[in-house]
């Protein structure tokens, strides 16, 4: 039982909270977050049906993360062996970190616009990524970052957000999007706090 | 210095005769012109917008470096790669890696994707 729930917990890295009921068995709620795909999601929900964990409730799935979860309780005898400190923030980060993610958000720079990334799009949509180009009109850094934000929307799951030049500040701002997981920056600004791309 | 022209009604150009050399000297001689006379006016706005909270600071970062850059000249590309924590990898090309070299800049993406630390180049 530990090593089923441990297992959903590496892949879904998910939020969770666990209470003792009045019978004290042991229920959790699974929450679909945006970060968590729907593959993954649906690869956790299989695992726990083909254990012998019972099932309270389940919601319809929300394409876009929100309002997903299901409730579970395991039996005393499943529960006893079952510790809390599973849900730790840390672990759930590192796991988050080791998660692989296939959704790829390409941002061009100044001077240029997104046809230029075609070469790196083919390589990618030929190894199975899902692959997004921002066509990001470079009037101003809040336009482009609301642009980018709504590109990442658009992908059912976490999100490598990448950026040239100028873009790498378009992406230092709009990474700070949930769904963003991870960051690469090509010959890019990558500007602090209350900072621009030239200081 | 990359030769940025003074801005017009608030919008930037480089210079069309300079651009290849300075922007795209590894990109085949006839993509290069065609990117320097289609180029997207740069707005002063993008230029000079603020970011809030760099979200480097939260989010697991890579850096693909390119050692021949003369748009972002590599030591700040060093400087601000450092300052992220990123897993950096240099690279000999332009600033139009992207489109010179678009294997090691995928390859790059890859990485991150699966979550790996990077390798060296």
């Amino acid at each position: 039982m530990r090593h089923i729930l441990g297992r959903a917990i590496v892949l879904s890295v998910m939020d969770a909270s666990a209470t003792h009921d009045q019978r004290n068995s042991f229920s959790f709620r699974l929450s679909k977050q945006n970060f968590v795909d729907t593959s993954t999601w649906e690869q956790i929900i299989r695992i726990l049906e083909e254990s012998s964990i019972q099932a309270l409730e389940s919601a319809n799935p929300d394409w876009l993360g929100r309002n997903f979860s299901h409730q579970y309780r395991i039996n005393e005898r499943y529960g006893k062996d079952y510790q809390l400190s599973n849900f730790t923030n840390r672990r759930e980060s590192q796991m988050k970190d080791r998660i692989a993610v296939k959704n790829i958000v390409l941002v061009h720079g100044g001077f240029v616009d997104g046809s230029g990334w075609e070469g790196v799009y083919k390589i990618l949509k030929r190894d199975g990524y899902t692959v997004a180009i921002v066509q990001n009109p470079t009037i101003s850094l809040a336009d482009d970052v609301a642009v980018t934000r709504r590109t990442i929307a658009n992908q059912d799951g976490p999100v490598i957000l990448v950026g040239h030049s100028y873009g790498g500040a378009v992406i230092t701002e709009a990474g700070n999007d949930p769904k963003v997981a991870r960051l690469v920056y090509v010959a890019a600004f990558a500007p602090d706090r209350a900072s621009q791309c030239l200081r | 210095m990359p030769p940025i022209l003074p801005p017009q009604d608030g919008y930037l150009f480089l210079d069309k005769a300079k651009f290849p050399a300075s922007f795209a000297a590894d990109v085949e001689p006839g993509t290069a012109a065609f990117m320097a006379d289609s180029q997207v006016p740069w707005g002063l706005d993008a230029l000079n917008g603020t970011i809030s909270e760099p979200a480097w600071n939260t989010k697991p970062s890579w850096y693909l470096l390119t050692t021949e850059d003369k748009m972002i000249p590599p030591d700040a590309q060093r400087a601000m790669s450092k300052r992220a924590g990123a897993t950096v990898v240099e690279i000999e090309g332009s600033h139009a890696i992207y489109v010179s070299q678009p294997q090691a800049v995928a390859a790059l993406i890859e990485t991150a994707a699966k979550g790996e630390a990077a390798k060296a180049a």
